[in-house]
């Protein structure tokens, strides 16, 4: 028997698509005050206020780009992830190009890994992938992307090319 | 227990907080001391409570600077546990903690060995620091070898 879910495909300013797991997207919002932390990784350069905290922001696609162009923000998407089992939810504000929608996944779809995460820094990131109008999508580890880890390895990779 | 107020010190656009009892002096730039022998990143130094208090500024990034900009005309002798740092910035004032004023830690994601953050305070429209003062100190001598 195939069983299967749903996701929520997400797309970020260089329109690459990205999907997160039905209960992980938790609020899509149009505008957001965003607010410069210095020393930040570049693909997390601020922080915005939502339901009286601060929540990290994501530029996703400065993680394949460096330094990428950011154009004004309409699309912003609030995922929600989990440290460890019974600790409590942690959210990540993902800017995006459109706003996201949602499809089902089967459980037979399983693509190959797409061409920019087949590295030991990106790899991690994709928990699974899928393909949507004959194109894979990786569906996220958002508590991967939202760890120090990614960023330590990100400069390593940066300091040391291979 | 928590302070009830934190010295607010300004370098550029952005505020740093600290608690008010690691503020220990403050001095005008104007009586910096020249000391070539401190490296290029440390100003000179203030003379206070008979110690020498290695003077540093940053910029917008809080990256160190190697000059002094004009705007600097304080200079904030801070107590820190692993040796006297002394902060040059443009203001100095205190920063009433309510207690709707709730300190974030500094986001797993934006942590980082070289940054002296250690929370965040959203507090009437402004994003506050919470420095690290220790970590400042750290971060200080690494960078000078990296110039």
């Amino acid at each position: 028997m195939t069983a299967s879910a749903h996701a929520w495909i997400l797309t970020d300013l260089a329109g690459q698509r990205f999907a997160v797991a039905n209960v992980e997207m938790v609020e899509y919002l149009t505008e957001a005050h965003i607010m410069n932390v210095p020393l930040s990784p570049d693909y997390c350069p601020a922080v915005m206020h939502w339901r009286e905290r601060l929540l990290p922001i994501v530029f996703y696609h400065r993680l394949f780009a460096p330094g990428a162009a950011v154009s004004e923000l309409h699309h912003i998407g609030i995922v929600a992830y989990q440290r460890h089992p019974g600790e409590p939810l942690l959210h990540l504000a993902v800017v995006l190009s459109q706003a996201p929608y949602r499809v089902v996944v089967t459980d037979e779809e399983n693509e190959a890994l797409p061409e920019c995460y087949r590295d030991p820094v990106h790899s991690p990131l994709v928990r699974a992938v899928f393909s949507l109008d004959n194109a894979p999508v990786p569906v996220l580890d958002v508590n991967y992307l939202a760890s120090s880890t990614l960023r330590e390895s990100l400069e390593q990779q940066v300091s040391s090319p291979s | 227990m928590s302070p009830v107020a934190y010295a607010k010190l300004t370098i550029d656009e952005q505020s740093l907080l600290l608690p008010q009892d690691r503020l220990l002096h403050i001095e005008l730039a104007s009586n910096i001391q020249a000391n070539i022998s401190r490296g290029n990143i440390t100003l000179g130094f203030v003379e206070f409570d008979e110690h020498e208090w290695p003077v540093i500024t940053l910029d917008n990034n809080l990256m160190p600077l190697t000059s002094l900009p004009e705007q600097r005309r304080l200079v904030a002798c801070i107590d820190g546990t692993e040796q006297p740092l002394a902060l040059a910035c443009d203001t100095i004032t205190t920063l009433p903690i309510t207690a709707e004023s709730i300190f974030e830690p500094l986001p797993e994601i934006m942590r980082h060995e070289k940054s002296p953050i250690e929370a965040l305070l959203h507090s009437q429209g402004i994003l506050h620091f919470l420095l690290n003062t220790d970590a400042l100190i750290r971060l200080l001598p690494h960078r000078e070898t990296e110039e």
